[in-house]
């Protein structure tokens, strides 16, 4: 596959770039990975469908040369989420993805690139992009809308969208870690609004947030969340329309007995109807597993509840907003997608239940991660390590009380839902197309 | 006061209400000081000399594509990860087993650090890849240490000629 459709253009540096580090600049801050318009292909040009039909799964990953498990190329593709197979237009070569989200109420992608080859993770002072795409889901043709240096992202799971905003963890000028705050407004003119310091010492694992309807051009709110162990500590900081964003009360412990880790997401439950947070710490030292929910501010929903979770490390859990189902799964020992009914979460259905009482389907590996694709009812659950690769889907059915069945892997020539894996990319980051009213009807 | 492995295993066969507890996550610093630069938030110094410096080269090049690889993906033991805290991904991986302070202690276990300098089996980083030259994954599990790494449910185990990579630079590091 050779490199097409990339190259590197100059582009002005923001205006007043109070958040551009000098030390980007003189590694390049100008410097942006920008796409060419791509002649529409003979089999693949713009598409004539209804792409609010049709789902996409973007995908940053690497590819390995034979007999290699070192990667020889960074990449960004896309697949159809109907059979897995790559669109024909997807794939660009030579971008380092270190994140990337999507916006359901603009229909973008935000692609977060490291300016260093490889560094999916990037330094402190390292040059930095962000990249507004959109993408048409039956041809995979991406056309850029803008894109623009910002300071160095410190993982993917502190990067959110907002309501016209996105904001992140970055490393700040002297390699502390600031919340930033981009305007997406405009997405050919991204530009800095704001940063804030967080507290130091500090290693974030999520920064938890969500798109609402109704909310541009007011205040907006972000949960950033670490572990100080055995509790969970959120801040939650409200992102204003202008300026910096601003920390109105001293963090919260929302939650006790966390062991090695700790899985967030944040919830649309019902479309907008509410705004919370979902945090299932994992076991450890003969402590049990728990689940806990609390609103945006930290303010609990539920009480802390025992959860039979097994493994010491939960990922960060995905959600259907059509179905209120919650998906959860473990990396290190626990090879299995558990499907839990929000409802069941809510009413402690669990406390008294045994692992085996949860509804799930065995992964052929350790779970990396989980997404959810609502235009197939599909969870996606990739894994990358030491050269071997998968990327599972897994459809979820619902019984006619809402209960989730259990998932049923995707395999390659199925219908109506297939699942092709690509051959040759190794999946680091993913998201998925997701309408803004959560559900693709 | 850290404790090699050696004469720390008896001990480790205690019951888990002697195992020390863990300690708070820590952050980057501000700012690093004259002689040393930020590298995965942490001042790391800048220069290294004698036979450190060799070890340094051979991180680079040898033992650094291989945590990237099997420790540092997506998921493990990245920033923002779930996985304790220890960030081996490709730029950090070096400043979170050595610092200009010295070898840091293990979070999950403080009583060993990540890397020993010339004793690899006595380095908490070379016990978790090897456990099975070194001891039995239940005894590793008795004694606090958790599982053998990447866990075997990954099915991703790293080779002997990496593992022996590891070690050698281990071995290389002045004490």
């Amino acid at each position: 596959m050779t490199a097409t459709g990339w190259r590197r253009t100059a582009e002005a540096s923001l205006p007043g770039l109070a958040l551009c580090l000098a030390a980007v600049v003189q590694a390049g801050c100008s410097v942006v990975n920008s796409f060419e318009p791509l002649a529409p292909a003979k089999d693949g040009g713009a598409s004539v469908q209804d792409t609010t039909k049709q789902g996409v799964v973007a995908i940053g990953g690497y590819q390995l040369s034979d007999g290699s498990s070192v990667p020889t190329d960074y990449v960004l593709t896309a697949l159809d989420p109907v059979n897995g197979t790559e669109l024909p237009l997807a794939r660009r070569q030579d971008i380092t993805v270190a994140s990337i989200l999507y916006d359901s109420y603009k229909d973008l992608f935000y692609v977060f690139e490291s300016g260093v080859r490889g560094h999916i993770f990037p330094l402190a002072g390292e040059p930095f992009y962000v990249h507004a795409l959109r993408i048409d889901p039956f041809t995979g043709e991406w056309t850029e809308l803008g894109a623009t240096s910002i300071r160095p992202a410190y993982s993917f799971s502190t990067t959110v969208v907002l309501t016209d905003r996105i904001a992140y963890v970055a490393y700040g000028d002297t390699g502390a870690l600031e919340l930033d705050v981009l305007d997406t407004t405009e997405p050919s003119a991204i530009t800095a609004q704001g940063t804030a310091s967080i507290m130091a010492g500090i290693s974030p694992v999520a920064l938890l947030g969500n798109p609402v309807a109704g909310t541009a051009g007011s205040n907006q709110t972000v949960m950033l969340c670490w572990i100080q162990r055995p509790n969970l500590q959120m801040q939650s900081f409200t992102v204003p329309s202008s300026g910096d964003p601003q920390a109105p009360q001293a963090p919260s412990m929302l939650q006790a007995n966390v062991g090695a880790s700790v899985g967030l997401a944040s919830i649309l439950e019902n479309g907008a109807a509410a705004h919370e947070v979902l945090a299932i710490s994992s076991p450890t030292n003969g402590a049990v597993a728990s689940v806990t929910l609390a609103d945006i501010t930290g303010a609990n929903i539920s009480p802390p509840f025992p959860f039979p979770f097994t493994d010491s490390n939960v990922e960060a859990p995905t959600f259907s907003t059509c179905h209120n189902t919650v998906f959860v799964s473990g990396t290190n020992m626990a090879k299995n997608v558990y499907a839990m009914p929000l409802a069941s979460i809510r009413s402690n259905a669990y406390a008294n239940a045994s692992i085996n009482d949860l509804t799930s389907q065995t992964l052929n590996y350790s779970g990396q991660g989980l997404y959810y694709e609502p235009y197939t009812d599909t969870v996606i659950a990739p894994f990358n390590q030491g050269g071997s690769g998968d990327l599972t889907a897994l459809h979820v059915t619902w019984t006619s009380d809402g209960d989730p069945n259990p998932p049923e892997t995707r395999q390659a020539g199925q219908t109506p839902l297939g699942w092709q894996q690509l051959d040759d990319v190794f999946t680091n980051f993913v998201a998925t197309k997701v309408p803004s009213s959560g559900c693709p009807n | 006061m850290l404790v090699p492995l050696s004469a720390a295993l008896p001990w480790l066969g205690c019951s888990s209400s002697t195992t020390p507890a863990p300690t708070p996550d820590a952050g980057p610093p501000p700012a690093c000081g004259d002689g040393t630069r930020l590298e995965g938030g942490v001042c790391v110094a800048t220069e290294e000399t004698g036979d450190d410096a060799a070890a340094a080269s051979t991180f680079t090049s040898d033992v650094e594509p291989i945590l990237d690889r099997y420790c540092g993906v997506v998921g493990c033991h990245v920033p923002g990860g779930a996985t304790g805290g220890l960030i081996l991904a490709s730029g950090y991986a070096y400043a979170s087993l050595l610092t200009d302070a010295g070898p840091p202690e293990a979070r999950s276990f403080p009583g060993l650090r990540y890397v020993e300098p010339g004793d690899p089996s006595s380095s908490f980083l070379s016990i978790k890849i090897h456990a099975d030259r070194l001891m039995a994954q239940q005894d590793l599990t008795d004694a606090g240490l958790g599982s053998l790494m990447p866990p075997p449910q990954t099915q991703s185990s790293i080779g002997d000629a990496d593992i022996d990579k590891i070690d050698n630079w281990i071995s290389g590091l002045t004490p």
